[in-house]
C-alpha cells in the first residue's frame, strides 16, 4: 500500500460548546489544521470524506462547498465509531485508483446534552422501538452487561478494569487536549457513582463536542514525516447480533490484516483501540491478537498496560480525552498518526508500528462494526 | 403473558428485533409468535433503580428486557411481556413498536 497521513487536526474538544456553535464549524476547523500540519491549502484537496451524528440537515457536498473544495472523489460515512476506518479503507483504494490525490478524512460533532439525549433515542429504529422505551438511554447499560459476560468468561474484577482507565488517565495528563487531564487512583475509579452495574462513571465516556481530520496523499517517498497506511481491514455485521458481544469483528480482520501489514501483533509499539468501554479496549486487544490468547487478561492489564510497556491509547483515549460523537472513530487514528509522525508532544514515544481499531454501530445488543488498520512511520 | 418474536417461515429461527431476510436462511417470509418465558443471563442496576436484562429463549435467542415486579436474579426463568404494568410476580417486559411486523400476513 503506498498511501500515507501527512496531517492530522483537531477542533479542541469541549464539554460546554460556546451557545451557537455548529457542527460543520468544529468539523472545519479540524480540517483547516490538519491542512495546515500537511502543508497545504483546501484548493489542493480533490477529495474529502466526512462522518458525524449532527451534521443535519447538510450533507458531505454542502460542507465541501462552505469549505471551497473542488474535488474528484466525496463520501459520507455513518459508522460512528468505526467510521474513520471505513473512511480510510475506501480514500486508500481511491488513491491506488487515480480517483484522487489528496484526500481529507473528518468527523466531528456538536454533542451538547440535547444533541445526546436525540442520538441515543433514535439511534435507529432497534432503539427507537425496543430499547429507548425499556427505558434505556444510551448504550451503558448493554455493555454493562457485556462487561459482566466478560468478567465471568476472563476472570476479570473491576479493579483490572480500573487499571485501564488510569493508565489512559495518566497518557491524558500530557495531553492539553483532553478534557480530563487530573490523575485518577483506584479507589475514585472504584467508589465513583454507579451508572450501570458494573459501569461506573470512569468506564464511561465524557460526551465532548469536537472534531479530528486528517490528510491522506501516495506515499510522498522520503521528504517528511508520514504514517504510512500499511492495511485497513473492515468486518460489518460478522456475528448478525447472535453471539455474546465479546468477540467483535476484529477477530476476523486480524490475521489478513496483520498478512497485509508485514508484521504481527507483537511488533507494534502502539495500540490505539477504540475504547467506548475498558472491557471494549480488552475485547479488541484479544481480537487483534495484540494481547495473545495465552495470555492472561489480568495478568496483561498491569503487566503491560499500566507500566506503559505497551502504551495503549496515549492520548488518554476516550475515556479521558472526550467522546466527541463520530468522531470517536477518527480519535485513535489521529493519536496514532501523530506518535508515528512525532507530533504528539509530551507524551511523545519512540514507535514504528501502530495498530488503531475503530467499533461502533450498536444494532441491538452490541456493536456491529470494526475496522483495523496498521500504520507505520516513515520520513 | 408472551412478548411477540419473530419466527422465519421456512427454517423457523426465532428472531428480535425483526428482519428482512432470514439471516440464518436467507428467506424473507415470517410469522409472529408468541415466546412465554426466558431465562434471566445477566442484569444491570441503573443510577434511578431501573434493572435491565438480557433475556434467552430456549433455542438462543437474547433479548433486552426490563424486570419489573419482585426480584429476579440471573439464572432464573421469567414470563416475558410486552405490557410495562404486567401483573404480579417477576416479569421481563420487552418494548414493541405497534407497527412491529405490519406487512406481515
Ligand atoms: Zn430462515
Amino acid at each position: 500500500m503506498t498511501v500515507s497521513i501527512i496531517g492530522t487536526g483537531q477542533s479542541p474538544y469541549t464539554r460546554h460548546p460556546h451557545p451557537g456553535t455548529e457542527t460543520s464549524q468544529v468539523i472545519a476547523r479540524a480540517v483547516r489544521n490538519a491542512l495546515r500540519e500537511a502543508g497545504l491549502s483546501p484548493g489542493d484537496v480533490d477529495g474529502f470524506a466526512v462522518s458525524s451524528f449532527t451534521l443535519n440537515p447538510d450533507h458531505a457536498i454542502d460542507l465541501a462547498w462552505r469549505m471551497g473544495l473542488r474535488l474528484t472523489w466525496l463520501m459520507q460515512d455513518t459508522n460512528g465509531g468505526a467510521s474513520a476506518g471505513g473512511m480510510l479503507q475506501h480514500a486508500v483504494r481511491a488513491i491506488e485508483a487515480g480517483d484522487a490525490k489528496v484526500i481529507v478524512l473528518a468527523a466531528g460533532d456538536l454533542m451538547d446534552g440535547p444533541a445526546f439525549s436525540q442520538l441515543v433515542a433514535s439511534y435507529n429504529r432497534a432503539t427507537q422501538d425496543h430499547l429507548a422505551p425499556l427505558p434505556m438511554k444510551g448504550p451503558n447499560a448493554l455493555f454493562a452487561m457485556l462487561t459482566t459476560r466478560q468478567m465471568e468468561v476472563l476472570g476479570l474484577t473491576r479493579e483490572d478494569y480500573g487499571h485501564i482507565a488510569i493508565a489512559q488517565r495518566e497518557w491524558a495528563a500530557d495531553n492539553p487536549g483532553a478534557v480530563y487531564r487530573k490523575a485518577l487512583t483506584m479507589d475514585e475509579y472504584l467508589n465513583a457513582p454507579a451508572v450501570a452495574t458494573p459501569l461506573g462513571r470512569y468506564d464511561c465516556v465524557p460526551p465532548v463536542t469536537g472534531a479530528d481530520a486528517i490528510v491522506l496523499v501516495a506515499d510522498p517517498g522520503n521528504s517528511r514525516p508520514r504514517a504510512k497506511v500499511l492495511t485497513v481491514r473492515a468486518s460489518y455485521n460478522a456475528d448478525q447480533q447472535a453471539g455474546d458481544g465479546l468477540e467483535t469483528g476484529l477477530r476476523a480482520c486480524a490475521q489478513p490484516g496483520w498478512e497485509e501489514a508485514g508484521i504481527g501483533p507483537k511488533d507494534v509499539g502502539l495500540a490505539c483501540v477504540y475504547d467506548d468501554y475498558p472491557s471494549m479496549v480488552v475485547a479488541q486487544l484479544a481480537d487483534l491478537g495484540v494481547l495473545p490468547a495465552d495470555d492472561h487478561p489480568a495478568d496483561f492489564i498491569k503487566r503491560r498496560i499500566a507500566t506503559r510497556e505497551l502504551p495503549v491509547n496515549t492520548s488518554g483515549g476516550q475515556l479521558s480525552a472526550g467522546q466527541a460523537g463520530a468522531a470517536g472513530g477518527m480519535h485513535g487514528l489521529v493519536e496514532a498518526a501523530r506518535q508515528l509522525m512525532g507530533t504528539a508532544g509530551a507524551r511523545q514515544i519512540s514507535v514504528r508500528h501502530a495498530v488503531v481499531s475503530g467499533y461502533g454501530m450498536v444494532l441491538y445488543r452490541y456493536g456491529a462494526c470494526a475496522t483495523m488498520s496498521v500504520l507505520e512511520a516513515a520520513k | 403473558m408472551s412478548a411477540v418474536v419473530q419466527e422465519c417461515r421456512n427454517c423457523r429461527s426465532l428472531l428480535f428485533p425483526a428482519r428482512l431476510f432470514c439471516p440464518v436462511c436467507g428467506e424473507d417470509s415470517f410469522s409472529t409468535v408468541a415466546a412465554e418465558t426466558g431465562t434471566i443471563e445477566q442484569t444491570t442496576t441503573l443510577s434511578d433503580g431501573i434493572v435491565l436484562a438480557t433475556v434467552a429463549l430456549d433455542g438462543g435467542l437474547r433479548l433486552i428486557a426490563r424486570l419489573t415486579g419482585s426480584e429476579a436474579e440471573p439464572g432464573q426463568s421469567v414470563p416475558l411481556t410486552n405490557d410495562p404494568v404486567a401483573g404480579s410476580g417477576a416479569n421481563a417486559y420487552i418494548p414493541i413498536h405497534t407497527t412491529l411486523n405490519e406487512d406481515q400476513s
